[in-house]
């Protein structure tokens, strides 16, 4: 077995450069591509422009996110649910809590964490808020707490990997299932699926928002501690038939 | 030449950088970098398509779709990374090579 | 656009490409791994500059931060000898 160290290129180097050629080639291709684009752009800016009205927020990006195209959202969401649920899958485990702690951190980290923990849950509060008038929103607003929960954990703490089975996995799933409870009311309606009342649709969007933040969080928080090696590591079965 | 455009033609050699790169190296993480490099290359292209022409505010419609791509391209590198470890724990290889091929 | 600015963007531009060939081909996984946040950090001042700053913020923590972590954490297990023999072996 090579070291993994190096570079291991398992092209010869003449094919190496006929491949470099290739996608040379490709680029060439995307920019004459680019430059033949027309130069007056008929973007979607107008548009979402004339419906800012109607769909509850003042932001565009978050009306495109949460209303105008909600669907990509609500898939995005999925997404994510799916790539924790894979990775939970082939690890033979439905929870965290058998993941392997990081040892106790020196006074001064401990208290710089105690300091910055709080704030950056404020800050993803903050941002979800802002996400109606401003830049801001549902994804970094899970994302920065997502981080504060990765943060917690590297000091020791156990963060999300304290959660019992039932509460982690209902968080996990909370941004999608909302998504889905506004998608079931509508269909009960016999409304457009992700449709909301213009008069309540910047609650119902906040609220979508704010389930989604957790969902976001824990998932990203889960990717990152779910690849740390669990407890007893040796005692569990290898995932191939022997 | 415009501002946008220049960065668009980057983020297309970026593209390309990072398929050749998938294409020739072997390591296993060197390929999901790779991946994210090539990502990197699509997400400026997305952005700069969306600044054009706009003084006030760009198009909101690919700067959503980024947002949305940037925790998708996040939860498919864990993914994959995932996966990458299993391969090494089980095979002991890191490097991914086609045994059938001769060269 | 006044000459200073398309030097920073000419800047910019040029250390992206560079940055991306030296992460593909650095001889060390480690430092590639890091080349690749440093080009991530870069990246989101580039959508600073094409004004999408809100996003540029995401980039820098998912993008440079995360996946950074991610792919260090990575680097490091791959440098160890694998944990659990194969069965085969």
């Amino acid at each position: 077995m090579s070291s993994p160290e190096k570079v291991t290129a398992q092209i010869k180097a003449p094919t190496s450069f006929l491949l470099g050629l290739a996608c040379a080639g490709i680029a060439l291709f995307l920019i004459a591509a680019l430059i033949e684009l027309p130069d007056e752009a008929l973007g979607l800016t107008e548009l979402s422009k004339q419906h800012m009205d109607e769909s509850g927020v003042e932001h565009p990006v978050t009306a495109v996110l949460l209303n105008f195209r909600a669907y990509d959202t609500w898939l995005e969401v999925g997404v994510l649910l799916m790539a924790v649920m894979g990775m939970l899958l082939f690890q033979r485990r439905s929870d965290l809590r058998d993941i392997e702690r990081m040892p106790a951190p020196d006074p001064v980290l401990n208290w710089l964490i105690q300091l910055l923990f709080p704030m950056m849950v404020l800050v993803s509060g903050y941002l979800l808020w802002m996400g109606k008038f401003s830049s801001g929103g549902a994804f970094q607003a899970g994302v920065v707490l997502g981080a504060g929960g990765v943060l917690l954990w590297l000091a020791g703490h156990p963060s999300i990997s304290g959660f019992s089975g039932r509460l982690f996995r209902f968080l996990l799933t909370v941004g999608f299932g909302s998504f889905l409870l506004v998608a079931f009311y509508n269909v009960l309606l016999s409304q457009a699926i992700l449709d909301y009342p213009v008069a309540y649709a910047g609650t119902i969007i906040l609220i979508i928002e704010a389930a989604a933040t957790i969902s976001i969080a824990v998932t990203v928080a889960a990717l990152i501690i779910g690849l740390q090696p669990v407890i007893r590591d040796r005692d569990r079965t290898p995932l191939e038939p022997h | 030449m415009s501002q946008y455009l220049a960065y668009s033609i980057t983020g297309m050699i970026i593209f390309a950088l990072g398929l050749h790169g998938l294409v020739v190296l072997s390591h296993i993480l060197r390929k999901i970098i790779c991946i994210n490099v090539m990502a990197g290359g699509v997400f400026l292209f997305l952005i700069s398509v969306a600044a054009r022409n706009f003084d006030e505010f760009p198009d909101p419609v690919p700067q959503a779709m980024l947002l949305t791509g940037v925790v998708v391209a996040l939860s498919a590198t864990a993914f994959a990374v995932a996966l990458a470890r299993r391969i090494y724990t089980v095979t002991g290889q890191a490097e991914l090579i086609d045994e059938d091929d001769p060269s | 656009m006044s000459v200073n600015e398309w030097v920073l963007d000419g800047l910019i531009m040029l250390t992206l490409v560079v940055l991306a060939i030296r992460v593909l081909y650095t001889r060390e996984l480690f430092k590639s791994v890091f080349l690749f946040i440093v080009f991530g950090l870069l990246m989101a001042l580039a959508w600073v500059r094409l004004k999408a700053p809100d996003i540029a913020l995401a980039e820098a923590a998912i993008g440079a931060g995360l996946t950074g972590v991610l792919l260090l954490d990575a680097a490091r297990h791959f440098n160890r000898p694998r944990p659990i023999p194969h069965p085969k072996d």
